[in-house]
């Protein structure tokens, strides 16, 4: 095999490889950095961490896949950034984090810019409760989710705050039938895990 | 020799499927003057029933899909707004037309409406908001129902099965066949069929007494839209109004430009059909203008909204463009949504939304003891709001306040 061959093998060979880091188990107890930033978690039970982000400074995690429990964890989103990686600016905008916004607009980034990421998602506001974790104040948020892609009902459950003028967030989407009530108590032991 | 003889057959078909060069619409050139089209209703010959194999396909799989939809957990189940949408479509296409359809709401944040080959329509939410009145209204639901009473469904599956089955053909015989050849020839179709529905569906609104140029209207509302979306994207909006050869409907202007003629003498919005929209709506508001803020689409919902407002004005309205302000929350914007949700509760009728909007606006704008009151006057009204729990902290010590 020539030089120039085994160049090309090398280079098609990375080429295959997926962009996005591989999926891995996160081990329970043990505190966990999200997205690169001063938050962590620790996780109660064993949890995948999916390599591909939704964003820079998000991470996605699940149990059983994300159609049954969809963990969405925001760290350290600046005044002026999007939430979410921006695919389709033209088409489908992000909205931009602004830090004086009040503790009910929190949901209103958040829901809109989930509304982007999940393809016909509508989303219903159902109650909003004054929070603070880890120095992080904000709310949490409760709401329910249709998608146009299978129609199931979601519930959805969201630590919505800010800490040093930047956004976080530990929210999970899952089905309101049998996984929602099911995977709060993990979401709940996320959200008390919070430090920073 | 058999090359010869399959190209022969290909030309024999090209009527089937028609090339694109005289389905791209050019619509900044003017169109030569032609005489207006005008179809009239014809007489009822009862509900269409599956004929032949084919059909009796498309009704089984219609059946399957319409189980599905009024099962589905995006359905909008109000008998009240679903009686109210039936009671227009009953109006518009007669109660002989109407006795087996069946209406479904769905809450899609969309403008479309769509109608089974069984007799099931199905009416997105995202019309409902863009809708000025009954009457616009009546014209979208005719239109679907000129697909229906078409057996347009039929027309286009059938269509499809010649088109492949020709494919196929073709590729045996050993002729190079180019697929797009025959997906455009689908598409040119289906925006002939979408044009014969406008025109049955305008025939539908001069018979029953709506206006005539109620879809001229709606459809020029839905330009401005678009165009607005595009400016407010950095996109050329001219884009937009064309009908390409992909395109399964006709452009928006082509659609406005054709129907004028149909429209007859009855012209002309008239307020008790606004108000009956708008009052069947209401109870929904929050959700539809909710879905509508989450597409993130500023000018788009600032013109729809600046739009039917200005046809009659109304505190839900003005209430959802200070939202609109607010929500994006530029430092003028402040100024604009507390102008605009001050108009709203000076208006009888204003939901109580409308206070704790202003309230949260005029907190950002430091007037807090105004602010305050105005959330004291939202919560009294609405002590189970979703986010009661947040603002009653805020308001816990203050004094009776008048806003």
């Amino acid at each position: 095999m020539s030089a120039v061959t085994r160049l090309a093998a090398v280079a098609a060979l990375l080429l295959a490889a997926p962009a996005a880091g591989s999926n891995r188990l996160v081990p329970p107890g043990t505190p966990v950095t999200v997205a690169r930033s001063a938050m962590k978690v620790t996780p109660p039970v064993e949890m995948n961490r999916l390599g591909a982000r939704p964003g820079r400074q998000a991470e996605l995690w699940t149990l059983d896949g994300l159609p049954l429990n969809r963990f969405l964890l925001v760290a350290g989103v600046a005044a002026g950034q999007p939430m979410l990686r921006e695919r389709d600016r033209k088409d489908r905008p992000l909205p931009r984090f602004d830090p004086a916004v009040d503790a009910t607009g929190l949901f209103d980034f958040f829901s809109q810019s989930l509304t982007a990421e999940i393809p016909g998602v509508t989303i219903t506001l159902v109650a909003l409760e004054p929070a603070e974790r880890g120095g992080c104040s904000g709310v949490i948020a409760s709401w329910r989710a249709v998608t146009t892609e299978d129609e199931v009902e979601r519930s959805g459950r969201a630590l919505l705050c800010i800490r040093n003028a930047q956004f976080h967030a530990v929210s999970l989407l899952a089905p309101s039938l049998h996984y929602f009530e099911r995977d709060r108590p993990v979401w709940q032991a996320l959200v008390d895990s919070v430090r920073f | 020799m058999i090359r010869r003889a399959a190209l022969g057959l290909l030309l024999a078909l090209a009527p089937v499927c028609p090339m694109p060069a005289a389905a791209a619409v050019e619509e900044s050139r003017p169109a030569p003057e032609a005489a207006p089209e005008i179809v009239v209703v014809g007489p009822w010959q009862g509900i269409p029933r599956p004929v032949g194999r084919d059909e009796e396909g498309l009704w089984a799989e219609a059946d399957e899909m319409e189980r599905r939809i009024a099962s589905s957990a995006r359905r909008l189940k109000d008998k009240a707004l679903e009686a109210h949408v039936r009671g227009v479509l009953c109006r518009t296409v007669g109660d002989e037309r109407c006795r087996d359809v069946r209406v479904y709401l769905m809450r899609v944040p969309l403008f479309n409406a769509t109608m089974l080959p069984n007799g099931a329509m199905e009416v997105w939410t995202g019309l409902l908001f863009r809708t000025a009145s009954d009457d616009e209204l009546a014209a979208v639901l005719g239109h679907e129902f000129a697909h229906f009473e078409r057996r347009h469904s039929l027309a286009g599956y059938q269509r499809a099965r010649r088109n492949t089955d020709a494919a196929v053909w073709l590729s045996m015989l050993g002729v190079p066949v180019v697929p797009e050849m025959f997906i455009i020839g689908w598409f040119g179709f289906s925006r002939e069929q979408e044009r014969e529905a406008d025109l049955l569906g305008a025939a539908y609104l001069r018979q029953s007494g709506w206006p005539g140029d109620a879809a001229a209207r709606l459809w020029q509302r839905l330009i401005g839209e678009a165009r607005a979306t595009a400016t407010g994207r950095g996109r050329n909006p001219d884009r937009l109004l064309k009908s390409g050869i992909f395109d399964t409907h006709p452009g928006m202007r082509e659609r406005a430009t054709y129907l004028a003629p149909a429209a007859g003498a009855n012209q002309g919005i008239r307020p008790e059909s606004v108000v009956s929209l708008r009052t069947a709506l209401r109870p929904h508001w929050g959700d539809l203008l909710s879905d509508q803020l989450g597409r993130n689409d500023f000018s788009g919902t600032d013109f729809i909204l600046e739009q039917l407002n200005a046809i009659l004005p109304d505190p839900d309205l003005l209430y959802a463009r200070g939202e609109l302000y607010r929500r994006r929350g530029h430092p003028r914007d402040l100024e604009t949504a507390a102008t605009l949700f001050t108009a709203a509760l000076a208006m009888p009728g204003a939901r109580p939304e409308t206070a704790r909007g202003l309230g949260l606006v005029e907190l950002r704008m430091g007037k807090r003891e105004s602010g305050l009151c105005h959330l004291a006057a939202y919560l009294g009204a609405r002590p189970d709001a979703p986010d009661a729990a947040v603002l009653a902290p805020l308001v816990k010590d203050m004094p009776p306040c008048q806003p």
